[in-house]
């Protein structure tokens, strides 16, 4: 099959089948869910990602190229248009500065002051591994676990949110973007509050599912995140909503056609529920007495 | 006539050649680039070192190399696991690259790039749709089809320059 008649031939033709077998066998057996070895993976991303950084660096001169002749047909049309914004926008932050000093001034009577926006941190990486295939879509960024990243933390962009992390190796994490067929994140309207989950579907325009009130989302609704479910913090900015060719309202993200390169990656821990933690504590509180009884 | 595989003093340095031109197809790959409001990928890129496979008799290293860089590619694209080694193994099988009777040409390596991309975007066509349950659109594999084939010349030249420095020069015409 693979070489002329002899012994050497025998054993190509029986590696041959075994490769064909393993590599079957595995693909059935991941099929859809990735979850086989999942630690060799993220170890073979942390030995891969120096050389994907390094092919990485001719293309992003590239892309400063591409991105500099786009800029710059834009430039005047824009600087246009900044301008008359900037002027709307001095009024915005007057109004804004009231608002904070009421707003300041009705928590301290409150006694409610937001401490979760208080304590949010965030890392800077590099994404350099984008990979828009009709399986996966997902992106390496190069911080890991030597950056305190986190399994499920947030990865948005100056535009939006970009996707959420997936794997954590030692120097770099595999992010699962918004488009990606297994992504689902809950999301709310801006304008009604109406809340559905954000399901991808490989490829740009991810759908609305599962709306609590589908009368309350219109075309050109501001999609953010809702914080339901505690995975994400609330009120990350995602996309708007549109209509696709069969008159669906599907979201078009921010992140859609936008050179990304720079990521903010926002460390924040899912919130546990209330009988969790009770649980624990009773078990700590049982454990404690049962030692009190031995002694 | 039967189909002998070139002996063994020239196939290390081509088997040598044949790994790492995959292993920077594989990296070059997985690199994304940003061009006018487009994120293009290159994921086919790595079946050009598959059809340029060097002519060599040891098969089974072949076999076991060609696995691995598979088994690679669908873990740094982070695709479903065996996907990309079952496409390879099925194109070396098929095509039989490392049996060819003359040493390889552009005009060769650009027709049989050709075959390869063709069949295996057929192949991973069909196990996008076994594995995403939908059936996944054509006109993206296509156009990836398309991009690849621009990167042929520089793969091709690549490999070129990776058999001048890796294989004698009395050796080198015949890989």
């Amino acid at each position: 099959m693979l070489g002329s008649n002899s012994n050497s031939t025998k054993a190509s033709n029986l590696t041959y089948i075994f490769a064909l077998i393993l590599a079957g066998g595995l693909f059935l057996s991941d099929r859809g869910s990735q979850t086989i070895f999942l630690q060799t993976r993220s170890n073979i991303e942390a030995i891969a990602s120096p050389g994907i950084k390094l092919f990485s660096i001719p293309i992003t001169m590239l892309e400063r190229i591409s991105n500099a002749i786009e800029e710059r047909t834009k430039a005047l049309s824009e600087n246009k248009a900044l301008r008359s914004e900037l002027y709307e926008l001095r009024d915005y932050q007057q109004k804004s500065r009231m608002m904070e000093l009421k707003l300041f001034r009705l928590e301290q009577l409150l006694n409610s002051s937001n401490e979760i926006d208080k304590n949010k941190e965030q890392t800077v990486a590099r994404s350099y591994g984008e990979v828009n295939s009709p399986f996966v879509r997902s992106s390496l960024i190069d911080v890991g676990k030597k950056n305190n990243i986190q399994k499920g933390y947030a990865v948005s962009t100056v535009d939006g949110l970009y996707g959420h992390v997936q794997r954590v190796g030692s120097k770099s994490s595999r992010v699962l973007l918004l488009s990606d067929i297994n992504s689902r994140i809950s999301v709310m309207s801006l304008r009604s509050n109406s809340r559905a989950i954000m399901s991808g579907n490989n490829n740009d325009f991810p759908n609305l599912i599962f709306s609590n009130n589908y009368q309350g989302w219109l075309e050109g609704d501001t999609v953010l995140t809702s914080g339901d479910g505690g995975m994400l913090p609330p009120g990350l900015e995602v996309g708007s909503v549109i209509k696709d060719a069969k008159g669906k309202l599907v979201v078009n993200l921010n992140t859609n056609g936008k050179a990304i390169d720079w990521v903010l990656v926002t460390h924040y821990s899912s919130i546990k529920s209330p009988e969790f933690e009770t649980d624990m504590k009773e078990k700590q509180t049982e454990g404690l007495s049962n030692i009190s009884e031995v002694f | 006539m039967p189909l002998h595989p070139v002996s063994q003093p020239f196939a290390r340095g081509g088997l040598l050649v044949g790994s790492l031109l995959m292993l920077i197809l594989i990296f070059v790959s997985v690199t994304n680039f940003n061009a006018f409001n487009t994120v293009i990928n290159f994921i086919y890129l790595p079946l050009i070192g598959i059809c340029t496979w060097p002519r060599t008799d040891k098969i089974v290293t072949s076999i076991c190399i060609i696995f691995i860089f598979g088994l690679t590619l669908d873990i740094v694209s982070s695709g479903p696991l065996g996907l990309w080694a079952l496409v390879f193994l099925i194109n070396f099988a098929i095509f039989k690259p490392h049996m060819r009777l003359k040493a390889l040409v552009f005009k060769t390596a650009l027709f049989s790039w050709l075959l390869v991309v063709l069949f295996s975007s057929i192949l991973v066509y069909f196990f996008a749709w076994f594995t995403i349950e939908s059936l996944p659109k054509f006109l993206p594999l296509i156009f990836q089809i398309i991009l690849s084939t621009c990167l042929f010349p520089f793969a091709y030249g690549l490999r070129h320059f990776l058999k001048k420095i890796f294989i004698d020069q009395f050796l080198r015409d015949l890989i």
